[in-house]
This record gives structure tokens, sequence and C-alpha cells, in this order.
């Protein structure tokens, strides 16, 4: 056996590891054999062959590749463009104007991509160089992006949730519904700070833009359709149950296809480099779930987070407590983990305290990820802020991209304070739809 | 002390569980042998099923609660303990169980290099449907959920569309109808609240889910002759506790699932308890007899040539039922 | 700059692998949607395509292993090495490389030993379909040779490097900075500018 002192020397190692550069897969990995060496014998470590195909041949996984899939063939279908201009006719009259784009073409992108860094990329390489020629104010243009970006993983389909949900034997389906209004509510809220802003200062909105006539308006309407359409197809055959949440990844695909093929983008060329980035993004997220899930063996065979668990629950905590504890943990671990590695790794040892403590796992699924998207847009390591940094047309510092998120991190944490005091914002839709 | 690494059951069964938890606690005091063991339900600690023979006999664990059906994938010998359609009340199960016991620790012992301490059923596996289905005529043209293969050619040969779905999709899929029925035990199916979205509950047991917990032969030999003489009477102990809970809490959770009393320990639900003709219970024997023996059989016998002969020899004789 | 031996002559093989692999998700992409369809339609279910899936995701892993490797895709922190002085950067590099690679050896060891116990016990999935289960995966072990033999290969090469060329470590097998990342986004996005820039 080992007591908790040893499992949090480990979990140094592991974070030693990893701070010297090995991949976060190796160093979960390298933690793994340890323990499994030292405290549980070469039996178990001869085993990890057959628990790795255990691990990986995993059908409700296998919606990780086809939502990669998908949006890999909308990016070079070129339907990002012409959606934020389609955006930009109906919000640039609004106080704030493009920023309202930005903010909507990142939710409407989210919508059909599993990704938040694949949002960002895109959205940013169109909306910046506009918005820079419109004198908007560099930092809240630069914010917008980032932030917005962040709801690639919360609004459905998403990549963290599948993953999520397949680690804590949570129902996919009932966590992409659950996302669902606390998405909304959060570009919603985005959009009121904009405009407040916006109000106060205007300078700070940029140029005002002439209106569109409403005949040129309602006739651009259409390229919003194509995001919405697989979106609702997606959701719908979830909905309905003509498809499980996995399936309904393939019925995305197809209808990305078929709309790839009616715009002549799809050809053998953008096929191919579209699978290799499905094979190359899959692996890399793969091979860490798999490093986690073997790391998570060991551990729950030497029944470390049942003592983690049992230590929280000695302290005679709240469940309030618990949460406040957990955003603090994940604030901190977002310094200099990525998120995604630091979803999965976290998720065996905080899984059993979440359970135990009576929080409902698909609203802790909610919660989980609005921290992620937290972590993305704050420094020191936040994906979301290096690439729009990455992106911008001017070569400013990166200073200005943190100081431009800063406003919409509080709001995120105002949401997730929104989702603590009233759950059903998360429960209420999937509650309705599935029952409780 | 002898260091002992248990995997138990899945932790959603969790009236296994909990027998299965007090068991080992108390596993040193009752036994009298000096013992020291780390339970882990095998969800837990990510033991997938499948795996349960290869972890065994490699000593990875030194005791697991294995899913028969399941590991049955490395050797479907030991399936033949409870072919679907062969017992279907918990009676002949018992008897098939005692018949097949010695065959099948022989095999587990020379295979696996593990041996057996219990042999218990789930409970009877039913039919629990969202349409109306009074009789198996009526499986005819619905798509059940299947999820194995002799099962399915089972469903088949009752002109059902055998659909294979993981058991945490089943509940919306029968409310949304890509199953019109599901096949799994009373209790199993309470738990998980089939009965919200289903209507009509088949009594017709096509097999009882044999389980059984087995211990690594070389822990195993680090035992005296006597302490393995006790270790063997305690859990004789729990192969009788477990073999209760399928008899008293199936039938608890059938009452309470279809708004009967006696109803103590499950939800309330009011489902309609179809009355099961005896018509359909020779059906079902007629059906194991020549469908689903053959193809156990031919999986078998290909890996052993044996098998179909040790099966007559066994449960075959304690039923009266023959291969050809 | 010259460009990486490695590189050159692992990526046309592994890209080849790749594409299959990448090919294989569309196909079961494709099937699923026709056994949506068939169920829903026609009560029909064509049985298995989710069990092809989750084959299907083994060999994407272990395929893409390799290939994530070769264009140094694995997820990394740099937020300490980045302030490391090259030399230094340069050793640990070579450190990660070697790790990666007695890692993926095991692995492809155990991996090639759980199929060979599939031979021995004649396995079948648990199935309607009852494939043998060797057969999967040993489509699933030629993945993992593969990634252990890259890796092996990278190993090996930076071992050879950290006593000589030991710059050309930082930038073959380093850290992806953002750029070269980012260079991936923008060739992907190659889409003609958006018409009507108003
Ligand atoms: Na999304
Ligand atoms: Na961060």
């Amino acid at each position: 056996m080992i007591t908790v002192t040893e499992a949090f020397v480990g979990f140094f190692i592991m974070l030693g590891l990893m701070l010297i550069g090995l991949p976060v897969a190796g160093a979960l990995f390298a933690v793994a054999i340890l323990g499994a060496f030292l405290y549980l014998g070469t039996p178990t470590l001869m085993m990890f062959g057959n628990q790795m195909w255990s691990i990986l041949h995993d059908f409700v996984l296998t919606a990780i590749p086809m939502f990669i899939l998908l949006g890999e063939i909308l990016v070079r279908s070129g339907i990002t463009d012409r959606m934020y201009n389609a955006l930009s006719d109906w919000m640039r009259r609004w106080p704030g104007g493009l920023l309202h784009t930005n903010i909507g073409a990142c939710g409407l992108f989210s919508a059909v991509s599993g990704s938040s860094v694949a949002t960002a990329a895109t959205i940013g390489t169109v909306a910046l160089p506009s918005m820079k020629q419109h004198g908007y104010s560099e930092r809240l243009a630069l914010g917008t992006i980032a932030a917005g970006a962040t709801l690639g993983i919360l609004i459905p389909p998403s990549i963290n949730m599948i993953i999520y949900g397949s680690m804590s034997n949570t129902s996919i389906g009932r966590l992409f519904l659950a996302a669902i209004v606390p998405g909304v509510l959060l570009i919603v809220l985005f959009m009121i700070f904009i405009a407040v802003v916006c109000v106060l200062r205007p300078r700070m909105g940029g140029d005002e833009l002439p209106p569109v006539p409403l005949a040129e308006k309602l006739a651009r309407l259409k390229d919003l359709l194509p995001p919405l359409l697989i979106f609702a197809l997606v959701m719908g055959t979830i909905y309905t149950g003509w498809a499980t949440p996995t399936e309904s990844a393939a019925v995305g695909v197809i209808a990305a296809l078929i709309l790839a093929a009616a715009r002549r983008r799809l050809t053998i060329a953008m096929l191919n480099e579209s699978v290799l980035a499905v094979v190359r993004i899959t692996a890399m997220i793969m091979l860490i779930v798999l490093a986690a899930q073997l790391l998570s063996f060991v551990m729950g065979v030497l029944r470390i987070p049942q003592a983690i668990t049992g230590l929280v629950a000695d302290t005679g905590a709240t469940q309030l407590q618990i949460l406040l504890m957990l955003i603090v943990f994940y604030l901190i671990l977002g310094c200099f983990l990525e998120t995604l590695s630091m979803m999965i790794t976290t998720i065996p040892i905080v899984m059993p305290i979440v359970l135990f403590f009576g929080i409902d796992p698909v609203w802790f699924g909610v919660f989980l990820v609005l921290m992620m998207e937290i972590a993305l847009i704050t420094p020191p390591l936040g994906m979301n802020l290096f690439i729009v940094q990455g992106v911008r047309p001017d070569g400013g510092s990166v200073m200005d991209v943190v100081w431009g998120a800063m406003p919409f991190t509080l709001i995120m944490l105002l949401m997730v304070a929104i989702l603590i005091a009233f759950p059903q914002v998360a429960l209420f839709v999937p509650d309705v739809m599935y029952g409780k | 002390t002898q260091n002992l690494r248990v995997t138990g059951n899945f932790a959603q069964n969790v009236k296994h569980v909990a027998v299965e938890t007090e068991f080992f606690e108390q596993l040193q005091e009752k036994s009298g042998v000096d013992v020291a063991v780390n339970y882990n339900p095998m969800d837990v600690v990510g033991v997938r099923a499948p795996d349960a023979l290869r972890m065994l006999r490699s000593g990875a664990f030194d005791i697991m609660s294995v899913q028969i059906g399941m590991a049955s994938r490395d050797d479907p010998f030991f399936e033949g303990i409870d072919v679907v359609g062969v017992a279907t009340d918990m009676d002949t199960l018992k008897t098939a169980v005692e018949a097949y016991r010695p065959a099948f620790d022989e095999r587990l012992q020379k295979r696996f290099n593990a041996k057996v301490l219990t042999l218990w059923p789930f409970g009877p596996q039913v039919f629990l449907c969202n349409a109306e289905v009074n009789s198996l005529n009526d499986l005819q043209g619905l798509r059940v959920r299947s999820f194995t293969p002799t099962m399915s050619a089972l469903l088949e040969h009752f002109g059902a569309t055998p659909v294979t779905l993981q058991f945490s999709e089943v509940y919306t899929a029968l409310q949304r109808g890509v199953a019109s029925c599901g096949v799994t035990s009373p209790t199993s199916s309470n738990s998980g609240s089939w009965p919200e979205v289903t209507t009509h509950f088949l009594p017709i047991a096509v097999s009882g889910s044999v389980q059984g917990h087995f211990m690594n032969l070389d822990a195993w030999n680090r035992f005296s002759p006597e302490e393995q003489a006790k270790l063997e009477a305690t859990f004789r102990e729990l192969e009788e506790a477990l073999w209760d809970v399928a008899l008293t809490a199936n039938g608890d959770a059938a009452n309470c699932s279809t708004g009967q009393e006696p109803c103590k320990d499950h939800k309330k639900f009011s489902m309609k308890m179809v009355e099961v003709a005896e018509s359909d219970r020779e059906r079902v024997k007629k059906a194991a007899q020549e469908v689903t023996l053959p193809i156990w059989a031919k999986s078998c016998n290909a890996v052993d040539p044996t098998c179909s002969q040790t099966w007559n020899d066994t449960v075959g004789k304690a039923l009266g039922i023959t291969i050809e | 700059m010259n460009r990486n031996p490695v590189e050159r002559w692992c990526a046309p093989v592994v890209r080849v692998f790749s594409l299959v692999a990448g090919y294989a998700v569309l196909a079961i992409t494709l099937v699923i949607g026709l056994e949506i369809l068939l169920r829903r339609l026609l009560g029909f279910s064509l049985q298995g395509a989710d069990e092809y899936g989750g084959y299907m995701l083994a060999t994407v892993t272990a395929v893409g292993a390799a290939y994530a490797l070769l264009e140094r895709g694995h997820t990394r922190i740099e937020i300490l090495m980045e302030r490391l002085p090259q030399s230094l950067r340069a050793v640990l590099n070579t450190v990660s490389a070697v790790f990666m690679a007695v890692m993926a050896v095991f692995l492809a060891w155990r991996a090639t030993v759980a199929m060979l116990e599939s031979v021995e016990y004649g396995s079948l999935s648990g199935t309607p379909l009852m494939t043998p289960l060797w057969m999967p995966q040993a489509v699933w072990v030629v993945g993992m040779v593969l990634f252990a033999a890259v890796a092996s290969v990278t190993a090996l090469h930076c071992l050879r490097l950290v006593f000589g060329e030991w710059r050309a470590i930082n930038r073959w097998y380093g850290i992806r900075t953002l750029n070269e990342e980012l260079d991936e986004v923008r060739a992907d996005k190659r889409a003609p500018a958006a018409e009507g820039e108003r």
C-alpha cells in the first residue's frame, strides 16, 4: 500500500517531468509505470498491454475523431468567412458593432467545432484584420476573440465533454444538453458587457459602420444556415433518439461533406489534409487519455482516490466549500498545465470526491468545462491567449491580449457563481428532455 | 499475514458490492485465516470485465469477481455453465451450475492458473419492452438489445432484430425507440429506471447471468491445506448469500417494477406484468436445443473438441438435454 | 536550413499509414450514417459499426502517435523550457526523446503480447460478430510497432546529435513554437479571402 504523502510525491514527480519538457502523456505514463513497478509488482505492469486495448477500443470515444473531422472539413470548406460577414451585417449597428460579431461568430462556430483552439484560430484570422481597420480598441477586440473562442468546449459538440462523460460514466447526451443554456447565457453576458463598455466609452467601439440594406441582410442570412443546420442535425438526432451522441458525430460529418461538395471545396487534397489532421490530433488526445487511464488504474488499486476523498471528507467541508476549493485548485493548476491534459489528469482524483459530496455529475461536467474555459484565457499559460496573439496582424505585446481577456475571465467566474447558485441553469434542459 | 488484492463486481450492482465488501472485511475474522484484503469494485479501478481471466492468470489480482459471460471471450467453455435458453428458472440453473462446477474448476486451473471459489447468478435475464409484448410471438419485428452472440441468435430465432447498445445507453434507447426491448435482470433494470421507459414486463428467463469469484492459484497455494479448507468453507457462505440475493432481490424488484406487493427494497413503478404461457417456456427450451446450444458447441469445439461431450456428460445429463 | 534526415526518411512511410488510418475514420463515419438510416427506416441493424469503430480508434491512436511524434504534435509544456539556455534544452529534448522511445517500445511489446494471448486462447470479441480478437489487435500492433520504430530512430538521432550538432536537436525535436503551430492553421485556411470586405 501507499501513503497519501507518497501519492503527493508521485504527483510532483509527474509535474516535474512535464515541466522539463516530457510530453504530457509520457509524464503520466512514467508515473504509472513507477507506481505499478514499486507498489504492485511486475504482473500488473505486464498487464498494460491488455489494459491499453480495453481502454482504446471504446466506441463512445470514437466520437472524438469524428467531431475533429467535422471541424476540419468545415474550416476547409470556407464557411467561416461568410458566416462572419453575415453576422456583421446584423450586429454592426449595436454599440460595440463588430465586437458582438466576434462573440456571435465564436458561438456559432463553437456549435459545430469540438475545440476552442480551432475556434480561436479560425475566427481570429477572419476577424482581427477588420478590427484594426475600423479603429476598435485593440485590447477589447483581442479579448472578445480569446474569450469567445473558449465557448468551443462548452457549446456542444465538445471533445472535453465526451472525454469527461467517458471517464466519469456520465451520459454524453445529457452533458451536451446541459451545456446549451450556460453557453448561451455566457454569450449574452459577454454581449451585455461589450454594449455597456461601448456606451460608456464610445471610442472603444470603433467607427460607426453604415447600415446594410435589409434585402441584402436577409439575402446573407443563408450564410448562417450551414453551421445552424449541422448543429440542429447533430443535436436533433441525439434528442429524437435517431442516434446516440457518438453516432450523431457521423451525421454531422456527412452533412459537412455534402456542404463542402455543394461549395465545390471537396477535393482529394482537401480530404487528405483533413484526415491527416484528424489522425494527428486524435492520437495526441488519446495518448493522454490512455496514459491517464493507466495511471488511474494504478492509483485505483492503490486506493489513492479513496484515501484523498477520505481526507477531504474528514475536513467536514460543505459542498460549497468543496466547490470553492476546486475553483482555486483549477485556477492554480491552469497556470502551468494545458487545459485538456489538466482535465484528463484530474478527473480520476476529483470524481470520487464529487460523488461523495453528492454533486450531480452532469452539473459538474458543465462546471469543470467552465473552469477549463477560464484556464484557456488566464496567464501565464492560456492557450487561447497565445493563439490570438499569434493570429493578430500587428506585432503588439501579448499583454494586450491578457488585459483584453481579463474582464471576460471575471464574467466567466460570475457564470460559475450563477451555476452554483442556480444548478437548474444546467440541469433544466436535460431533465426536461430526458426526465430526471 | 497474506495480502490479497481483490477486485469486486461492478459498483453499480450496489447490492452485490455491499455483500462483497462486508464479506471481505470480515474474511479474516470469519475464516480464522490471517489475511489482509485490498478490495475494490472492478470499474472503480478501471478493470474491464472481459480481461478478468488474463488478469487472474498473470497474478495482477489474487481474487476477482468475474462476469463469466464476458470473460468467456477468452474461452467459450465457461459460457457452457449458462448457455442462453437452457435454464428458464433459478432451480434449473442451480442444477446446471452444480453439474458443471467440477469441469469448470478443472479447466480454470489448467488454462488460467486460477480456481473457483464461488459460482452464483445475478438473476433471471428477462424482457422489458415499450411495446405491447404479451408473448414471445410479439417480439416479431421488434428491435431488442442484445449483448452476446448466442442471445442475438435466440432473438433472431424469435423474429426480433438484435441491436447492440452499451448498458448506459439502453435507457435512452428505450425511451426514444431506438430499441423496443431490453434484456436484463429485474434488479438491474429497476435500479437503471428502465420501467420509466418501458411498459411490459415479460418474465421469461433466457439466462441467469452467472458470476463467480476466482482465485489465482499461486496465491491459493501460499495457504496451508487447513487454511485452504477454512477459506473454502467461508467462501461457500458468500456463494449462498449471493444466491439468496438473486432469488429474493429479483423477486422484490419484479414486484416493485410492476406495482405489486410485497415491494420493499426497490423503486416502485407500474409496468404490466405479463403472464407467461407454458408454451412460451417450451419454445425457449426448444430454441436452446436447436439454436443456441449448437452455436455455442461449435465455437467451443473449435477450441477444444471434447467440449460438447463434456457438456453432455455434465449439464446435459442433469437436465436431460443432449447436444447432437 | 537543412532538413531533418530522420523526418525525410520516415515521413513518407508514416504519412501513408496515417492516410489509411484517416480514411478508416471516414469509412466508419459513413457506415455509421448508413446504420442509422437502415435502423430507422428499415428496422435493420448492420451489427458491428460500433465494434469496428472501437477497433478504428485503437489503430488511429497507435498510427497517429507515430505521426504526431514526427510532426512534434504531442502536447508538451514549454513554460519552463523556454526560459532555459539552448544547451540545456537540447539535453532535455534528448531526455524526452529517449524516454518516449522507451515508453513506445514497452507499449508495443506489451501490445504484441496481448495479441499473442488472443491467438493462444482463440479469443473472440464478445459481440454478435464474434470477430477473432487477434485480427483487429494485429492491425493495432502494427501501429504500435510503427510508433516504437519512429520513437527509437528519433531517440538514436538525438543521442548522436547531442555530442556534436546539438543545436539541431532544438530545431528538429524541440517543442513546436506558436508560429509553427499557426503556420498550419494558416495553411488550412487556404480558402480565398471572403468576397466583399466592406
Ligand atoms: Na463546441
Ligand atoms: Na491558464
